[in-house]
């Protein structure tokens, strides 16, 4: 990992969700190594569901892995976070990936293809995960012009029909 | 575009590369924890000298037009592949990321500049109706004027690039700072803007300190940030005191779905989490870091996901296995 700070914290993390009952299956030691802030990739199930492991940004490599009963509770569960940049998907059964699309609440949702960037795809977070889009609007102004080819008086301007005055 | 083992810890300010006056930072190679050099801060006077330059470019960029700053992105983009290897490496020493990521990485920051130099000039607003027939009405698409870019340590070049490239295809002039933990790689980029005019690319280093003075400065319109919630919301305050313009791409907890349905090509799905959760030790913004796996087939998953990770090797970064052509023509990739 990049710095011992950042390796930290996850440890922090691991160890909090050990004591609350979590089993780590693999990983989360040096790794063997013997200099370099590594961590070694973490398995783990029974995370609470409170647990800072399943509600804050870790970014450590720790997969947590929750069973769910329906893919009903696996939305709810997803969606209920603060965050929104991204989601995965594995399913071949076109219900699934379609409810998916429309119900996960994330910048990109990506099926059967994790990770996958596009640039033409518009990057960017719901909810605390971000404002904006990256692409080329980002970093534009827009301006709206209107142009007459004719210079001539308009005739809804003054003297209002009616009211008087010359003309 | 030049080389070389030599880290060049020289800001680039209105053209000019000059040495830091601020503070120093120590840039650790992860890897061996040793400090690979030492480069100075960006004083709070040169940030003013850096945005009154970006400031000063910016009509003439402006006025360049869209084939012109087209044909200049594509020629980033070939200095950029032409140094990419020595990029790599310095990314490598300075963030930790294995050399074979940080290859993929300069090829998907080429690609994103040579994809802005086009997109560029094919996009400079719309014609609506009109209200009378001897009327054009129009929707005009302006450049912002001097865009800040601060950047976090994951991916140093690729998340400059998606902030660069389309801010100077639009017509701006940009201040970037990468992260304090890694300078070098952004900073080794000088050259790959030096047919630019100047002014319009300036690199500098520093700390938080460097990039609130650049998101409160009153002459910066616009912030492109990517990095933690934390410091975003700071960067949205800032800039919300002046209106400024911003664009914030913060971290996430993202889920990752396992349908039953899977169960025949259980073990694709559990690699599939496996890179997803694991791809530069985790430190994506968009990892995977909630697994919901339908209860059917959870066992199953867990013992091909836990078997998959066994046999994952740590190790020196810099190694260069001989599968590493695999990706190299992709132009897509995480982030």
């Amino acid at each position: 990992m990049v710095s011992e700070p950042q390796r930290a914290n996850v440890i922090t993390q691991l160890d909090a969700a050990r004591s609350a009952g979590a089993e780590v299956l693999v990983g989360g030691d040096d790794g063997g190594q013997a200099r370099g802030h590594f961590l070694s990739p973490a398995v783990v199930t029974g995370a609470a569901a409170d647990s800072t492991l399943l509600t804050e940004e870790t970014f450590g490599p720790v997969a947590p892995l929750v069973p769910v009963s329906s893919l009903d509770e696996a939305i709810a569960l997803a969606n209920g976070t603060e965050f929104g940049l991204s989601a995965n998907v594995y399913t071949a059964d076109l219900e699934n990936a379609i409810r998916c699309m429309r119900e996960l609440r994330a910048g990109t949702v990506w099926i059967n293809d994790p990770l996958t960037d596009n640039d033409a795809g518009p990057f960017g977070g719901f909810k605390q995960s971000g404002l904006g889009r990256e692409g080329l609007e980002a970093f534009q102004e827009t301006k709206h012009v209107h142009m007459e080819s004719k210079i001539e008086r308009k005739e809804w301007w003054y003297p209002y029909k009616g009211y008087g005055a010359r003309d | 575009m030049p080389g070389g083992d030599k880290y060049d810890t020289r800001l680039l300010i209105g053209g000019e590369l000059l040495a830091g006056a601020g503070t120093s930072l120590a840039v650790e190679n992860p890897y061996t924890t040793e400090t690979i050099v030492t480069v100075s801060s960006a004083s709070p006077e040169q940030v003013e000298a850096t945005v009154a330059a970006a400031r000063e470019a910016w009509p003439g960029w402006a006025q360049t037009t869209a084939g012109e700053r087209c044909e200049l992105l594509h020629e980033v983009a070939r200095r950029l592949r032409e140094g990419a290897e020595d990029l790599a490496r310095t990314m490598t020493a300075e963030g930790g990321k294995p050399l074979l990521e940080n290859r993929d990485e300069l090829e998907w920051t080429a690609a994103a500049f040579d994809y802005y130099a086009e997109i560029g000039r094919d996009h400079a607003g719309r014609v609506i109706p009109p209200i009378e027939a001897t009327q054009l009405a129009m929707v005009v698409k302006d450049p912002l004027g001097v865009v800040g870019c601060i950047v976090p340590w994951n991916y140093p070049l690729l998340l400059l690039a998606w902030k660069v490239a389309p801010a100077l295809a639009a017509g701006n002039c940009v201040v970037c700072k990468p992260s304090e933990l890694t300078p070098l790689s952004t900073l080794k980029l000088a050259s790959a803007f030096e047919h630019l005019p100047a002014g319009v690319v300036n690199l500098v280093a520093g700390a938080g300190d460097v990039g609130a003075a650049i998101a409160s400065h009153p002459d910066v319109d616009c912030i492109a940030f990517t990095g933690s919630v934390a410091t975003g919301k700071k960067v949205a305050a800032a800039c919300a005191e002046r209106m400024a313009r911003m664009n914030l791409e913060m971290g996430g907890k993202d889920a990752f779905i396992v349908c039953a349905d899977v169960a025949p090509q259980l073990e694709v799905a559990a690699r599939g989490g496996a890179w997803a959760a694991f791809l530069n030790a985790g430190q994506v913004c968009t990892s995977a870091e909630r697994f919901y796996v339908a209860e059917e087939i959870f066992d199953d998953y867990v013992a091909a996901f836990v078997e998959h990770t066994r046999g994952l090797v740590l190790g020196d970064l810099s190694r260069s296995p001989p599968t590493s052509d695999r990706w190299s023509q992709s132009h897509s990739g995480p982030m």
